[in-house]
């Protein structure tokens, strides 16, 4: 069976027309020389000669030839024999996915068993990412790119629950060989500390959460009075002040989650100007986030209020089109607060319990053996031997051509007696 | 005097007799005896015998008979006319008549030229019947004589016979029955008349004048010099040929045009071969890529066992 890796390259096929046409209707260029038996010669129309029949049939099927293994040999023909198959069968292409979560409880070993899978391949690649169906992703990708051979994913991880399902591993293609390798056990319990609240109960509150086999325990524990307000100014019009006080307070007491005070905002109410604040292009990018926060919050959806953003002398810039005093103020500084001051939610990284080993097995499979159909990207061909063929060809050609002139079809006998 | 190959320190002596090696050698007088020596090893007779003439006795005039046989100084004593009769005898007086026309100047893929192979072959001939004792002259043509050495003996007429000949180039138009017709002129008796040319001046004046050198009684023998390529047409192409005498260009296909091109020379030289048999005449056709001396020794000893004189 032959395959073509470039099979466009078979429309240059039509190039064979070239010398039958050159042969049957270029004229040549009539050389002259010298010969004194003219008389002898039957002058012959050039127009008839060149329409009646090609000049050199042989040279015509050698140049035939020559274009015809030219244009083979571009099409990169490959001839899948049996033990070519067999050959490619022998070896494994095989894409390996490390794990490096902060789960991982050992990521030198995850490194020692991927350096491992990695040494007997025929060809691998080493994805190092901690989200799992990334780097399926990946992987899937690179190994539709490599060369015959049986192709092989192996994900070396501590396979916390959720890290991956078998949907994650559906986009594979059937063919494609699946190994789960574990990497070590991750402790029976963990812990982390969550982002704090201010004002929340006018004071500032810090939760903790407890992860182990049973469940996941929540804890708060009261911390101080909170940071002021101060990242946040409200401007409106005078006589809305004291209104946008309140609505900033009220915003302020379903809790703040704490943060980095460098993050400075302007929301500014109807009636309300920036004054002498320059604006400037929105760049950096927590205000590029917050903008797409406020895009999508549901606080001012459900408010019907569409709020612009801009950049004020290194401060996020937001005006609302409704006055400090409107009852959707509140909703808007509360918008702004967790747009600009996004609160963590516990780490999936936190979880304790992983895949159980008979479902990893449940996953494995062994990849399939190449088929004639099923080759994956074709890397190598035969076109170096038409290649050869055409130059042995065109030496031959050239050869000929110079002999043709000089070669008699018959030889005469002199009669010397 | 016959010289061993091996013996001979002219390293000439080692070359092949390729006619284009011997043509690359200035010294025609060398040449023409190297080829001599090569042909005439083997021959135990002398491939050409002369018809000169003594005088006998007078006889009566009858009429018819040629005048310039009259003895006029005796017709002005005796006031009768008297004929002188002759007696023949062996010398030989050989006039070789050679084409120096543009056409001969033509290789093909030889080596050497027509010219250059005839005018071999003449000094080879010259050498030859010089070396008998015979007398030899040359005779050069094209459109009219180029050069001309009277039939004479002896060694130094020889060489400067072949310094003529070496000195002679080839151009012109062919004119060969006034050639002919000079050189039967020019022969004072009966004797060896040789034309070396690749005779394409087919006129009647030629045969005319080869008939008139058979009825007069010479021995006439004609080497048709040609090359190869003008046997076969060696060409497959379109080519443009030029004629180099008359300038005449023919358009042609070499591969359509062959076969027409081959008849036609085919009855071209069966054509003189039946004209030279019809009159007597001895056509040897050589081919330019034939070693000279093998050519030369074929005719020569044929010649010599056929009894031809």
């Amino acid at each position: 069976m032959i395959r073509w890796l470039a099979p466009g390259a078979l429309a240059g096929l039509l190039l064979v027309a070239g010398p039958v046409v050159v042969h049957l209707l270029a004229r040549r260029h009539a050389r002259r020389t010298m010969f004194p038996a003219t008389q002898f010669v039957r002058a012959t129309q050039a127009a008839a000669v060149r329409l009646r029949r090609p000049t050199d049939l042989g040279l015509l099927a050698l140049r035939l030839a020559i274009v015809t293994a030219a244009v083979l040999a571009a099409a990169q023909p490959l001839l899948v024999t049996r033990w070519r198959l067999a050959q490619w069968n022998a070896r494994v292409s095989r894409a390996v996915i490390v794990d490096t979560s902060s789960s991982m409880p050992s990521p030198e070993m995850a490194s020692r068993l991927a350096a491992q899978e990695t040494a007997g391949a025929f060809r691998s690649r080493r994805i190092d990412t901690p989200d799992l169906r990334d780097g399926l992703a990946r992987a899937k990708t690179w190994i539709a790119s490599a060369p015959p051979s049986r192709r092989e994913v192996v994900i070396i991880s501590d396979f916390q629950r959720g890290a991956i399902d078998r949907d994650s591993l559906a986009p594979l293609a059937a063919d494609v060989g699946i190994r789960l390798v574990r990497a070590g056990a991750g402790p029976a319990e963990r812990s982390a500390s969550l982002t704090a609240v201010d004002f929340w109960r006018g004071a500032r509150w810090q939760p903790s959460a407890v992860v182990d086999d049973a469940g996941t325990r929540a804890r708060w524990e009261r911390d101080g009075s909170g940071e002021g307000l101060s990242w946040l100014e409200v401007l409106a019009a005078p006589a809305d002040a004291a209104a946008a006080e309140r609505a900033k307070r009220a915003a302020a007491s379903f809790g703040v989650p704490a943060g980095d005070d460098s993050r400075r905002v302007l929301v500014v109410f109807a009636g309300g100007e920036y004054g002498a604040l320059i604006a400037r292009t929105v760049e950096a990018a927590w205000m590029v986030e917050a903008a797409r926060s406020l895009h999508e919050s549901d606080l001012l959806r459900d408010a019907g209020i569409r709020v612009t953003v801009e950049a004020r002398d290194g401060r996020l810039g937001v005006r609302a089109p409704i006055a400090a005093s409107s009852s959707n103020a509140t909703a808007v500084l509360r918008a702004v607060m967790l747009a600009v001051r996004p609160a963590a939610i516990a780490s999936p990284e936190l979880e304790t319990l992983t895949i159980p080993d008979a479902e990893l097995a449940a996953w494995r499979r062994d990849p399939a053996p190449l088929t004639q159909r099923d080759l994956g990207r074709l890397d190598e061909s035969d076109g170096r031997w038409l290649w050869a063929l055409a130059l042995v060809l065109l030496g031959v050609e050239t050869w000929a051509r110079r002999r043709r002139t000089t070669t008699p079809a018959v030889e005469a006998e002199a009669d010397a007696a | 005097m016959c010289v061993s190959p091996g013996r001979d320190p002219s390293p000439l002596m080692n070359l092949a007799l390729d006619p284009g090696a011997l043509a690359a050698i200035g010294d025609l007088e060398l040449v023409s005896k190297r080829i001599v020596d090569g042909t005439i090893s083997g021959l135990h007779r002398s491939p050409f015998h002369g018809y000169s003439a003594e005088f006998s006795q007078y006889r009566h005039y009858r009429p018819g008979d040629d005048l310039k046989y009259v003895d006029w100084k005796l017709f002005a004593r005796t006031d009768r006319v008297y004929t002188k009769q002759f007696r023949e005898t062996t010398n030989l007086v050989c006039q070789i008549a050679l084409d120096a026309s543009a056409s001969m100047d033509y290789a093909g893929r030889a080596g050497i030229t027509k010219f250059g192979y005839a005018r071999l072959l003449a000094a080879s001939l010259a050498h030859l019947i010089s070396r008998q004792g015979d007398a030899v002259g040359l005779v050069t043509y094209a459109d009219a004589l180029k050069s001309y050495q009277p039939s004479r003996g002896g060694q130094a007429h020889l060489r400067s016979l072949l310094v003529a000949l070496s000195r002679t180039s080839p151009g012109g138009r062919t004119d060969a029955a006034s050639a002919l017709v000079r050189t039967l002129d020019l022969l004072k008796r009966r004797g060896l008349l040789v034309l070396v040319s690749d005779l394409y001046d087919e006129s009647a004046a030629v045969e005319q004048a080869l008939m008139r050198a058979s009825h007069i009684g010479h021995e006439v023998i004609v080497f048709h010099v040609l090359t190869r390529a003008e046997v076969d047409l060696p060409f497959r192409d379109e080519v443009e040929l030029e004629d180099p005498e008359t300038g005449r260009i023919v358009l042609t296909n070499g591969a359509a045009a062959v076969g027409s091109y081959r008849e036609a020379i085919s009855a071209f030289l069966e054509r003189w071969r039946t004209r030279c048999a019809t009159y007597g005449i001895d056509y040897v056709r050589v081919l330019t890529d034939t070693p000279l001396d093998a050519a030369l020794r074929a005719y020569l000893r044929r010649r010599v066992l056929g009894g031809a004189a």
